[in-house]
């Protein structure tokens, strides 16, 4: 095994690889933690020295109240009289610490917010046992009757848990930092391809095999080599996080139930916060060594990296998918059992939680365990099945003359090189399918009232229409004051409650729907200025345009721009490439073709994902007229067209296609490790995402 | 007459490691071996001819043109074949040749007619749609020897041709060769002495990124002629120092006569490579 560690770390960019993603998770933990640690250091102080004196302390915030309540009453006197409120306005004291210039009333909140928050809790929690009792009440699926009931098992007991008072700050940051999974993601997807496929492109694999151990020996090396990269891997990543966020906020005591965290108020399970911590830990390892054995055998199966990557990314892409919240529903396996949130930890630590399989209510811990022991299992059998098979495949292959076609060109022997022979053709036609296949996201209640709303007006304001919005506010208002006199009319006898909880819920309802309303007058007040300022916005339904122009990055296309990394990959891998610099066209003339092929591809599958894109939005609803300003859009200016944009949208596709058809194939003819040019050209576009983003 | 390559000081390094230092030498038309052990410097020799790799100085002339100078246009000139090369798995033979020669700028007809012709010089022309990936360890050697000698190259530089092939094949490649040595410059860098003993008609001995010594075989012989001794069997004694054993005796080195019954040897070309790498050179 510790060969195997020596293998990878005498890779030289995978130790330069671990210490970015160390450095890279310590400054996103610092970033992620309360922005002003100085007030943290002196709150900390200010928990300790209460501990010392709470009785004067406590005198001091009674006085402190008394103030504050007094110069209220002054203000309300002066109005009446008046004066201005403003010469009687609080003016928050700088007594407590007057050298860190933090007032009074910031730190005494902090300290009784703290102070109340067991009786918080208390009243949070019953108030959940209360409206699982109600919904128990009413409530048929077996499943839902289940997990109510064990909802109510759970924290009954919890409402005499002794959460603590003290200074604990920093422990929950800890462990609501989600990004340590992200990066342990990253690390073991690279050490599951390494350890999986370094040996087969160093062509030592039929060495290694003819030795005592035999592959099987040589897997389980590998296998435990992943196991200690989990290990140390989340150890060090929660190290760096730790660090990185006990720099910004000093960190409280660990011996405190983590349900003293409001985050963590519905933890279903007495743990201390290093309990948490440690169980996090483990479950990070035990998750991380699972997917890695995964990843391993996909690495094992697949026949290049790119394809690797592709396949890697989708896994990724789904796992985050099923953790957003807007698309998984609340029980289903996949909301509660995706990689990230298992990486997080939310199953365990932030609610009860349990899965409905085939109407059974299975409660998470067991469902993780049960998810990752089958994971782990079958992959781990599959690796040892098919470990063997690849060279003994190769050898075997059929001898029979296969006909094929001999390109004319330098083009074309490049092109069957890179996308036939070496499989990169596949790839990318699988990104294809899945762009033109893949559903939009699913839109929320309130997008799809928006979109009712604006697909009804759109086109050109109209008086008509203005009017249309007029009467649908009116009627809203009219609705809101049947409230007050619905309310009256059951006090007086004259109405039922149930008529009364009737109009309540349909209120409850049409508030939801006004909100939205609101939203859509404000629009189109904002295009009646535009048009009177002789812009020709026109109201029409945003999102689509919005995401499609100016939305985040298309992961599809992103992965697509991985492509020309492998451009010398065959010649690498073959140990092609002395004979091909030395041949006339073999230096510049091959480079220049090899980078017009992948800009050529990238660029027209982008094009192409683009016009997909495209394709569903008008799916979605009609197209507004080609010569729509920009303005038509919420928080855009400008009097160009879409169609324009649209224009300006491929062409800057085109351009940073070809931008980063550039930078790939320099890398991969600069690095002679197949593994360094993808990473690095990852690397790159994730930062120029992030700078984007940020 | 200007040679058809010269070399002038070449030096290359590799950070601590001096792979050249001050190589020097003109090579014309005609096989040329080019003999050291392992880290003398042969590959680099050789992957700086071919421009894989700048020199750090010297200069490398190419009919009286600097080579750096010419760029493509000697590169169309040449033909290599280095070490432990391979072939994307995925071409057929006959594909990877019209691939070789496309990227050689051959014209097409002028590429499959020399194709063709090649792969019967090497044994291969029945394997010319079978994907190479299906080749063996010989098959290859040969399928990248015939890539070497496509688009008629004046300069053949061929690092360790004869490896892993058998007997029979490795007799063909050196008939091979020595058909084309009257039109060409070749240039052999082998450790196996035995194949370029009757072949080549220059042997250059290259020792730590020097040129030790050069010459035809047999100036090579007369000149070390002085220095090698056949001894009877029952005169070895262990401070002889051992070259080889004979069938009646044994061939040892000495700068005077070493025993009453030694006689004089006429070294062949691998007592000369003991000479120059063997244990009684510094």
């Amino acid at each position: 095994m510790k060969y195997e560690l020596k293998k990878l770390l005498s890779l030289r960019f995978f130790p330069v690889f671990l210490l970015l993603l160390f450095l890279a998770n310590g400054v996103a933990a610092y970033l992620s933690a309360p922005s002003d640690p100085p007030f943290q250091t002196i709150l900390k102080t200010f928990f300790t020295d209460y501990e010392k004196d709470p009785a004067s302390y406590d005198q001091g915030y009674q006085a402190y109240l008394w103030a504050k309540t007094l110069a209220v009453e002054q203000q309300i006197q002066a109005l009446e009289k008046g004066e201005d409120p403003m010469k009687y306005a609080f003016r928050d004291p700088v007594t407590l610490y007057p050298e860190s210039g933090y007032t009074d009333g910031e730190l005494y909140t902090a300290l009784y917010a703290r102070k109340g928050y067991p009786e918080e809790l208390r009243t949070r929690l019953e108030a959940v046992i209360q409206t699982a009792e109600k919904n128990l009440q009413v409530v048929t699926d077996p499943y839902r009757r289940t997990y109510l009931a064990r909802v109510i098992e759970t924290y009954r007991p919890m409402t005499r848990l002794p959460v603590s008072t003290a200074y604990l700050n920093g422990w929950d940051v800890f462990l609501e930092y989600e990004g340590t999974g992200y990066f342990l993601m990253a690390l073991i997807l690279v050490s599951a391809m390494l350890l999986a496929s370094s040996d087969r492109e160093d062509d030592t694999e039929s060495l290694l095999f003819s030795t005592c151990k035999g592959c099987h020996g040589v897997l389980l090396q590998k296998l435990s080599a992943l196991l200690v990269l989990s290990a140390c891997g989340t150890l060090l990543l929660e190290l760096s996080a730790l660090a990185g966020i006990s720099v910004g906020t000093p960190m409280g005591g660990i011996r405190a139930f983590v349900q003293s965290f409001s985050s963590f108020a519905l933890c279903p399970y007495p743990l201390y916060v290093y309990e948490a911590v440690c169980l996090r830990f483990l479950l990070r390892i035990t998750v991380s060594f699972g997917v890695g054995t995964l990843l391993m055998l996909l690495a094992r199966v697949l026949p290049n990296r790119f394809m690797f990557l592709v396949a890697s990314a989708g896994i990724i892409a789904l796992q985050l998918w099923w953790d957003d919240p807007a698309v998984a529903s609340v029980g289903s396996p996949g909301e509660t059992l995706n990689l990230f949130a298992l990486l997080s930890g939310e199953g365990l630590l932030t609610r009860y939680t349990a899965v409905n399989l085939f109407g059974a209510c299975v409660s998470v811990p067991w469902a993780i365990t049960a998810l990752l022991a089958g994971i782990t299992f079958l992959s781990i059998c599959l690796l040892f099945l098919l470990w063997r098979k690849r060279i003994v495949r190769s050898r075997r292959k059929k001898r029979r003359p296969a006909f094929c076609y001999i390109p004319k060109t330098l083009a074309g022997f490049e092109a069957k090189k890179l996308f036939l022979r070496s499989g990169l053709l596949l790839p990318i036609l699988v990104l294809l399918v899945v762009k033109l296949l893949l559903p939009p996201p699913p839109l929320t209640y309130r997008d799809r009232l928006y979109r009712t709303y604006m697909t009804k007006l759109e086109g050109e304001l109209t008086p008509e229409k203005e009017a249309c919005l007029a009467e649908e506010k009116a009627s809203f208002h009219d609705l809101f004051a049947k409230e007050a006199e619905y309310t009256l009319l059951y006090e007086k006898g004259e109405i039922s409650y149930e008529e009364l909880a009737s109009l309540r819920m349909e209120i409850h309802s049409a508030r939801i729907r006004y909100e939205v309303f609101l939203e859509v007058e404000q629009e189109a007040a904002r295009v009646k200025a535009l048009n009177e300022e002789g812009v020709p916005a026109l109201l029409l339904y945003p999102k689509g345009w919005q995401s499609l122009l100016f939305g985040a990055p298309d992961l599809l296309f992103l992965l697509l721009l991985l492509l020309p990394s492998f451009a010398y990959a065959p010649e690498v891998r073959f140990r092609f490439l002395p004979i091909q610099n030395a041949s006339a066209k073999g230096g510049g003339t091959t480079f220049v073709t090899k980078l017009f092929l992948c800009t050529a591809v990238t660029a027209g599958m982008g094009i192409l994902f683009f016009l997909a894109d495209l394709y569903k939005l008008s799916a979605l609803h009609t197209l507004p007229v080609p010569g729509t300003v920009l303005a038509s859009l919420p928080g855009k200016d400008g009097t160009l067209p879409l169609a324009g944009c649209v224009i300006l949208a491929l062409l800057f596709r085109t351009l940073l296609a070809a931008l980063a058809c550039t930078a790939g194939v320099l890398l991969s003819r600069r690095f002679r490790h197949p593994a360094l040019p993808p990473l690095l050209m990852a690397g790159l576009l994730l930062l120029i995402c992030l700078s984007a983003f940020l | 007459m200007t040679a058809l390559l010269s070399i002038r000081e070449l030096s290359k390094s590799y950070k601590q490691v001096k792979a050249l230092q001050g190589f020097s030498c003109d090579l014309d038309v005609g096989i040329h071996a080019l003999l050291g052990p392992n880290g003398s410097g042969k590959s680099t020799l050789m992957n700086i001819l071919t421009q894989n790799l700048t020199a750090d100085g010297g200069k490398i002339l190419f009919r009286g043109e600097a080579i750096a100078s010419m760029g493509r246009h000697y590169r169309e000139r040449i033909g290599f074949m280095p070490q432990n090369a391979g072939i994307p798995s995925g071409f057929t033979l006959q594909e990877f040749l019209m691939y070789m020669a496309c990227l050689k700028d051959l014209p097409r007809r002028e590429a499959k007619r020399q194709a063709e012709e090649l792969m019967e010089q090497v044994d291969l022309a029945d394997c010319k749609n079978r994907k190479v990936g299906t080749f063996s360890g010989g098959m290859k050697q040969r399928a990248l020897l015939a890539q070497a000698l496509l688009g008629e190259p004046d300069l053949v530089i061929l690092d360790e041709p004869t490896a892993g092939l058998d007997p029979m094949q490795r007799l063909k490649v050196k008939n091979l060769l020595a058909a084309h040595a009257s039109s060409k410059c070749i240039l052999i860098a082998t450790h196996i002495v035995s194949d370029v003993e009757d072949l080549a008609s220059r042997l250059l001995f290259l020792k730590k990124g020097r040129l030790a010594a050069e010459g035809s075989p047999e100036e090579m012989k007369h000149s070390l002629a002085k220095f090698f001794w056949d001894l009877p069997k029952e005169e070895l004694t262990s401070r002889h120092r051992l070259v080889k054993l004979l069938p009646a005796g044994a061939r040892v080195y000495s700068e005077t006569k070493p025993s009453p019954g030694a006689k004089p040897a006429l070294p062949d070309p691998e007592d000369c490579y003991y000479y120059h790498f063997g244990e009684k050179s510094s």
